[in-house]
């Protein structure tokens, strides 16, 4: 039997290189009308008035007040309203739409809205928390009253804008039945659906989501699109025609959801032998107006403190801070790669400041199999990130180069990062609040249909499920289905996000897959159900953050070289070496795309991609002015992958769509780092930065 | 209505000039840009279009040996590989944008957009260039610097069109241009410097310095860069502080979304250092 990881082509590249994928701009429907937002163009304050203009036939105006139930997203906190109340939290909040068949006079009928302001002074400082969470590990208190020496740093880190390719967008249509159907570029159809049900007052059958083609989502189609959906299903009610709301690129990078801004904090204990005794973590996130699902983003982030490394004593406090900053959100990483930012720079920084080598100093403190994990869980399956850094060292010549750089005022470095990233669901969140269903569906045909609500957004599962399927049932891949997900015919198997799906969903369709093996029938219709189960051994107390936080790890290893400017400080990437363990690759090339995708967006995140909100407003609002790496600014990649397979994984695979990108950042800084001799503590460390601390250090 | 115009030679397009006013666009990489609107709607540009891409009298290089010649609708990308061209202005465009952007992007249009961070605009100062502008009544010639009277503006009249670019033969034994942009590729100029210096015997005797991006307009002083005309290499080697500082008034950047003026200002000024530095 061949090894599953040799690769194959992606099964829907065809469709998508013939420009035949339908993504949801390319729908169209009769009697289509289109639907623009009207938003607020003061960050905050109170809407005194709001002049209409009469309409022309076929056009409608939508706010708050057409709404039937509940004006408020369902996300984890519910406080985000989809039509602005009289009270006006961030700067383009929407307030309505206008909804009509010709774009160019819904234009015109736009500029004769009339819209009167009061306006109050903004909040964009870290004051009022909003989300408070802590937890310990051991007994810091005593390691710092013991500690020979004490370091304290503070690191911040910026905005990141996903920059998918396909800008948000949604269509709306009701059917005969009076149900109501959504096609849109989403991450997580029943996310849609319960937020439309919630915001309907209606019942479940009266609401279908259906995901179009998906050009890239990054954690950007995770929460926001249940607010374009909630609008227009209020829009769908009153005209009762099909409505499409697509996103400009400008209105989409202006108001939609980005990576959380961070300010954290560490202070370390160390004893007289230069070890870590204990870490204390102050972890603050910016949430913007509306918070959303913040504090998941918060916990995944204050769980990673003690970043791949085990110390016995902890303490780390997070909170996420309402400010009239445009709301934030999901980002690949989702709040793993602020937190390997700063812990990254922090133990290069103490390793500094006791005068130790930083390597010698980080590997004595690797975390290894059997460690307490930082909330007192267990890292119980092998640990093989020597193994990655031996063979990722190797390759990128760190040491040798490390030496010659360190010495050496050529303007030259290399860095390195360590991190993991927990596969799933943050706690028992998988069997609480997730509970994911899965379905085989064989047909007469014998042709077996996979149903599952996770949807492909680039990351290859409309290739690597069906292989998975069809390897275990020892069928020709082409007899697989797998289509877009439909709420009316697809169980809920949960979101796809938080690198869970080839290990949760995929693990599940292995199962059932095995059992529809034992109990296959040709030409007759059979149909296999499998449920998620937790693993026995978890155990989570959501109240203390204390146990098992995920169920497995992947690990990472980066190595970036750079050369920097001395006259402009401009930073160019020479080479990067990557070392992964995720487990078993399902599709090796598939696996290799993100990381080729994911260290780019983690190296970008570090040095180049800058995006400030100045009094409320984004300054960066297109691609001209928020630089994303062209072909040009990244080298060639290399990538090593160690299989080190996870038993409850299908085949051994564990999570690996965000894993690497966590890393980018501070490998990218070291290497800055070593080549001007300076601290980094801020990301992006653009060429402005940069200069900043050659004048002033 | 509205009457767009898309004239097949030059005397169609001066004659349709004469008679309204129009909105020149030969390749539209900036106006397009600038007007643009909703997807799936027309870019709102508020005067009547005059497009001027099919008129391929003015999409030509002439050599004379005087000077060199470029015709008003030559694409960036033929002027880039043509060998009659100069290095400099060769190595400018490859900096410009992407493919895509050079296949319709011209010169001309570069200069009458205007913008103080257009990198064709930087070089061709440098380079002591002259436009040729024509109406259906007269042609003049006015120095490419001359003919822009802030950021996005410039003094044509509104019969007028730039007909052509002359860039005249001068001994160069160094030009270079350094484009300092917030990436590798296809990004707006942070801050960029053209160089146009020839040295003889170790002495100089041409000496342009253009900057861009640091100022409403390009930066380009004509008396500053000739107190270095006479001066010996060596010279200059030693006294380079001295030259950075008599640049530094010329230098009044700002910030804005794409850098702060902080570092724009010790960057050009950094820039010239570089160039003294590989004078030879």
């Amino acid at each position: 039997m061949s090894d599953i990881s040799k690769s194959i082509p992606k099964l829907d590249a065809a469709s998508k290189i013939a420009g035949e994928a339908l993504y949801v701009s390319d729908i169209s429907m009769p009697g289509m009308l289109y639907a623009k937002t009207v938003r607020s163009t003061i960050v905050k304050g109170k809407i005194l008035s709001i002049e209409k203009p009469s309409l022309p036939e076929g056009y409608f105006i939508i706010d708050r007040q057409d709404i039937p139930s509940r004006n408020v997203v369902k996300i984890i906190f519910e406080d985000m309203p989809y039509f602005a109340t009289d009270h006006i939290e961030h700067y383009g909040e929407p307030i309505l739409l206008m909804v009509g068949p010709h774009l160019d006079m819904m234009d015109e009928l736009i500029k004769k809205i009339k819209i009167e302001y009061a306006e109050a002074t903004p909040l964009f400082d870290f004051k009022d928390s909003v989300v408070h969470y802590e937890y310990a590990k051991g007994d810091p208190k005593s390691v710092f009253e013991r500690a020979s020496q004490i370091i304290e740093m503070t690191y911040e880190t910026g905005y990141q804008e996903q920059a998918y390719i396909e800008p948000q967008g949604m269509l709306a249509y009701p059917e005969v039945s009076g149900k109501m159907t959504f096609i849109g570029s989403i991450q997580c159809p029943y996310y849609v659906k319960n937020a439309v049900i919630h915001a309907l007052g209606c019942s479940e059958d009266q609401v279908r989501v259906i995901q179009a083609t998906v050009g890239g989502a990054f954690g950007g189609k995770e929460e926001f699109p249940s607010l374009m959906a909630c609008q227009l299903a209020v829009a769908v009610q009153k005209a009762q025609k099909p409505i499409k709301l697509i996103y400009e690129r400008e209105e989409d990078m202006e108001v939609t959801t980005k990576r959380h801004p961070s300010k954290i904090s560490l202070k370390a204990s160390v004893d007289e032998f230069g070890n870590v005794q204990g870490i204390i973590a102050q972890v603050s996130l910016d949430g913007g107006a509306y918070v959303g699902l913040s504090s998941v983003v918060l916990s995944r982030a204050m769980i990673a403190a003690s970043g791949a490394y085990t110390f016995h004593h902890l303490s780390v406090q997070g909170d996420v801070y309402r400010t009239n900053n445009v709301p934030t959100g999901a980002f690949r990483g989702f709040g793993a790669p602020q937190m390997f930012f700063a812990i990254e720079m922090f133990m290069n920084h103490i390793a500094k400041a006791t005068h130790q080598d930083p390597f010698a100093f980080r590997m004595r403190h690797l975390a290894r199999q059997g460690d307490q994990t930082s909330t007192s869980g267990k890292f119980r399956d092998p640990i093989i990130l020597e193994d990655l850094i031996q063979i990722a060292t190797q390759k990128a010549k760190y040491h040798q180069k490390a030496k010659a750089f360190s010495l050496t005022d050529q303007y030259k470095g290399i860095g390195m990062s360590f991190f993991l990233h927990g596969c799933g669901f943050t706690g028992s969140g998988e069997s609480t609040h997730i509970k994911a269903t899965v379905r085989l569906h064989k047909l007469i045909s014998d042709k077996v249909e996979i149903q599952v609500a996770a949807v492909d957004m680039g990351q290859g599962l409309k290739t690597t499920l069906p292989k998975l399927v069809a390897k275990i049932l020892e069928i020709p891949i082409h007899q697989v289905i797998f289509e877009s997900p439909d709420t009316d015919v697809v169980p809920d198997s949960g979101p796809t996000v938080a690198s869970r799906t080839t290990m949760i969903v995929g693990g599940l369709l292995a199962r059932a897959a095995k059992e529809l093996k034992g109990v296959w029938q040709s030409g007759i219709d059979q149909v296999i159900t499998k449920r998620y189960e937790q693993p026995s051994y978890i155990e989570w107390d959501e109240a203390t953050m204390k146990g098992d936080a995920y169920p497995a790890y992947s690990w990472g290893v980066n190595i970036v070289e750079v050369e920097v400017d001395r006259l402009t400080m401009q930073v160019k990437v020479k080479n990067v070496v990557s070392a992964y363990d995720v487990g078993k690759a399902i599709d090796e090339q598939i696996i290799r795309g993100q990381a080729d995708g994911g260290i780019t967006q983690g190296i970008a995140y570090g040095y180049l991609e800058k995006m400030v909100s100045q009094k409320g407003r984004i300054r960066q609002k297109n691609m001209t002015d928020y630089l994303i790496p062209t072909s040009v600014d990244i080298p060639k990649m290399e990538t090593i992958l160690i299989d080190n397979p996870y038993p409850l994984g299908p085949y051994g695979a564990k999570g690996a769509g965000e894993l690497t990108l966590v890393g980018g950042a501070p490998a990218v800084c070291l290497a800055i780092e070593m080549a001007i001799k300076r601290h980094i503590t801020k990301i992006p460390a653009t060429p402005e930065y940069l200069m900043e601390l050659i004048n002033h250090e | 209505m509205v009457n767009h115009g898309m004239p097949q030679t030059l005397e169609e397009a001066l004659i349709l000039l004469k008679n309204d006013e129009y909105q020149i666009i030969a390749g539209g990489t900036d106006l397009m840009v600038q007007h643009r609107h909703w997807a799936q709607t027309l870019p709102k540009i508020p005067k009547p279009v005059l497009f001027i891409h099919h008129v391929k009298e003015l999409n030509y290089l002439l050599d004379t040996p005087e000077y060199l010649e470029i015709g008003a609708t030559t694409p960036m990308d033929m002027i880039m590989s043509s060998p009659l061209v100069p290095k400099i202005l060769q190595h400018t465009i490859e900096e410009i944008a992407a493919p895509g952007i050079r296949h319709m992007a011209t010169l001309a249009g570069n200069i009458a957009n205007a913008s103080p961070a257009a990198d064709g605009l930087c070089t061709l100062i440098a380079l002591s260039a002259d436009l040729v502008i024509a109406s259906l009544d007269r042609k003049r010639m006015i120095k490419v610097e001359e003919v822009i009277s802030g950021p996005k503006r410039n003094k044509l009249a509104k019969d007028e069109m730039i007909i052509a670019i002359r860039i005249p033969h001068q001994d160069q034994s160094m030009s270079e241009f350094y484009k300092v942009g917030g990436r590798r590729a296809d990004a707006i100029s942070k801050v960029s410097l053209a160089a146009v210096i020839h040295v003889h015997q170790s002495i100089i005797t041409n000496w342009h310095l253009a900057f861009g991006a640091v100022g409403p307009r390009v930066v380009h002083d004509i008396h500053t860069d000739q107190r270095m005309i006479g001066m010996k290499i060596d010279d200059v080697k030693r006294q380079t502080d001295a030259i950075i500082a008599m640049y530094e008034p010329l230098i009044t950047p700002i910030d804005d979304q794409r850098s702060t003026a902080v570092y724009r200002k010790q960057v050009a000024l950094n820039l010239i250092r570089r160039v003294i530095i590989n004078l030879h």
